[in-house]
């Protein structure tokens, strides 16, 4: 089953008279648990593509479908219960609440959910606490958090509502080497163990290497994933690590 | 509504020395609401208080009567006609239902009967002109506070005794226990026209009009002096609320079918006073509440831009604008809460300080303040609508975050 379906996705951004196409045309699909990296040089289009996958962004054309479910042209509400129940959100920034605990972090989009945080609930996200081994930082501020441990809580986050997909953008970027191989080795473990799709944006090659399938984007387009000519695949800018 | 309540608190805790300055200055704020309306209150009730504590609230007398005329017939020539004042004194005659009228009135506190007379007071060679005022001797003290204003003997109304003004006392030069000859201005000449009395009292109720013009008498007395068989001139009657005296004076006088007064009719001047004065305090309550409403805005203003990645980070997981609206509104009604809860303490406080600095060796306060009148309630009231109403627009900015624009940013 495809948690996305995205299909001749346009998006055109204007500032006045200036109209600059960012995407062209771009159809990608992924399915459930599903590692996928995408991958290509700054401004090709990655992260405004994770974006429009996000419901972040109405594209200007195109269909979108996120488990199963037209993403385009519903009410705002419709929309947020679809980014809160079917889709989870880890960015190169954390973007935690310093003034909350990391389990408070944790549960926040149960709030979303408009239900009560209940033993239930409490005792998942403990457990994805401990999955990603904050087991004795669960009542620390995220203030007082280092960046590796911040980008942890933020995965638990992410997986909370136990969502099809989530968009990672650029995830390790602000990590060092030790605390990035983690960061991606919990990544492939939770798409495993709880079935969770993952569509993850970096130039980090050997992140991409790590994933199950990847998707190249260069000036607002798809790759062929199987090119005539290899040495177009060739040319993908998949990057050195930390370059 | 949980969540919303535990955003805004744990935002408000987070930045405790904005949080504290904050509900600083909305209690600066609430003190100025509640210190200004204690002050005004107080003073109205003082000038109110002066004015209604020594003159009847409602007054019933007999209707004024048109002189009477004999007209020539056809031609309109007045043949006789009496002058107005020359005519014979206004009396209620049956005053006694009348005073059971007004005594049964809900909100009547005491009907006087008084008998009143312009009359010449004498000692030796100097005679002044006085109004009589007669009333019963145990109703002495019932109209204006005789009691507390005698300043030499006591309020005590026997056959022949008077109570005299402080300036008439001075300008007759007359002391307690002295003798005086008193005569009605409409007297027979003749033998029993000079009636002696003694002075019992002397009182000073500070208006000058009374203190110079007017001495008491008991009405048997009085009735005598002016040759009147019975009836009166006027019941006075005091009242529970001062500021129903126009509505019950109305109802009286129907009833009674006298003509009736309320001592609004003759202190226009002092309503319009009291409308000023209450005009102006709450021009200056309302600048208070603005005041509050501008510092709660901006401070939320900076907290919304100092927290739109978080704020986006919590739309793009689903919270809605609602819950966004509910947690900044609350932050604000949370700020006038705490703030109007410091406001009225200090407010209570600065009053009951000031009020005791400023009484004088005579227990009476030099500033009219009235602690009791610092209109605390409505003043938590009102900062709270200011606070949460003043939250409305940053809360609704925050509301309006692009999730994807906080979250690049």
């Amino acid at each position: 089953m495809n948690v996305l379906e995205a299909t001749d996705i346009v998006q055109v951004f204007r500032d006045g008279e200036t109209a600059t196409t960012v995407l062209r045309g771009v159809s990608a699909s992924v399915t459930a648990g599903e590692l996928v990296a995408l991958v290509g040089p700054s401004g090709s289009g990655k992260s405004t593509f994770l974006s429009i996958a996000g419901t972040l962004l109405t594209p200007t054309a195109g269909s979108l479908r996120i488990a199963g479910r037209a993403a385009l042209g519903l009410h705002e509400r419709a929309v947020s219960e679809m980014r809160n129940r079917h889709l989870g959100f880890v960015f190169q920034f954390h973007h935690l609440l310093e003034d909350f605990t990391a389990f408070e972090n944790v549960v926040m989009p149960i709030h979303g959910a408009r239900v009560r945080v209940d033993a239930a609930w409490r005792a998942r996200a403990q457990a994805l606490l401990a999955r990603v081994g904050l087991t004795d930082r669960m009542s620390y501020r995220a203030s007082k958090l280092s960046g590796g441990q911040k980008q942890r809580v933020a995965v638990a986050r992410a997986l909370i509502m136990k969502p099809e997909l989530v968009l990672a953008d650029e995830p390790t970027g602000n990590l060092d080497r030790a605390s990035s191989d983690h960061v991606m080795e919990l990544l492939r473990e939770l798409s495993r163990e709880e079935g969770t799709a993952f569509l993850i944006s970096t130039h980090d090659a050997s992140i991409a290497q790590g994933c199950d399938r990847i998707l190249a984007m260069q000036d607002g387009q798809l790759l062929d994933p199987n090119p005539a000519d290899s040495s177009v695949s060739a040319s993908v800018a998949v990057r050195s690590p930390h370059v | 509504m949980v969540f919303e309540i535990k955003l805004a608190v744990r935002y408000l805790a987070a930045s405790r020395l904005q949080t504290g300055l904050l509900v600083a200055g909305v209690a600066v704020g609430v003190l100025v609401f509640t210190f200004i309306a204690a002050l005004m209150n107080g003073l109205g009730v003082r000038l109110t208080d002066d004015i209604t504590g020594s003159v009847a609230h409602v007054t019933l007398e007999p209707e004024s009567r048109t002189p009477r005329s004999f007209m020539a017939p056809g031609r309109g020539r007045a043949l006789f006609a009496v002058q107005p004042g020359n005519d014979e004194v206004a009396v209620i005659r049956t005053y006694r239902a009348a005073l059971q009228v007004a005594r049964r009135m809900p909100g009547v506190r005491v009907v006087v009967p008084e008998v009143l007379g312009n009359a010449t007071l004498a000692r030796g060679a100097k005679a002044l002109a006085i109004v009589v005022t007669g009333v019963q001797a145990e109703q002495a003290d019932a109209i204006a506070p005789l009691g507390r204003s005698m300043i030499h003997g006591r309020l005590d109304l026997g056959v022949g005794d008077v109570l005299v003004g402080a300036s008439l006392a001075d300008d007759l030069a007359v002391a307690v226990g002295d003798r005086l000859i008193l005569r009605a201005a409409r007297a027979r000449v003749g033998p029993g026209a000079d009636v002696v009395v003694t002075v019992r009292g002397v009182f000073r109720l500070g208006i000058q009009a009374v203190d110079q013009r007017v001495i008491y008498l008991e009405i048997g007395a009085a009735r005598k002096l002016f040759d009147l068989a019975s009836g009166v001139s006027k019941l006075e009657l005091k009242i529970d609320d001062v500021w129903q005296a126009r509505a019950l004076s109305d109802r009286l006088g129907r009833a009674t079918g006298l003509k009736a007064s309320s001592w609004l009719d003759g202190n226009a001047r002092l309503q319009e006073g009291l409308r000023a004065q209450a005009s102006t305090g709450a021009m200056i309550k309302a600048f208070s509440l603005l005041t509050i409403a501008i510092g709660v805005a901006s401070t939320l203003f900076l907290s919304v831009m100092r927290r739109r990645s978080e704020i986006g980070i919590l739309r793009s997981f689903g919270i809605g604008r609602a819950a966004i609206v509910r947690a900044f509104v609350l932050q604000g009604a949370l700020i006038g809460a705490l703030g109007s809860l410091a406001g009225i303490a200090l407010g209570f406080g600065f009053a009951h300080a000031l009020l005791a600095l400023s009484t004088r060796a005579t227990g009476t306060p030099a500033i009219p303040i009235d602690p009791a009148q610092g209109e605390y309630f409505r003043a938590i009231v009102l900062a709270m609508i200011a606070s949460g109403l003043a939250a409305v627009l940053p809360a609704w900015s925050a509301a309006n975050t692009d999730p994807l624009q906080a979250i690049q940013s």
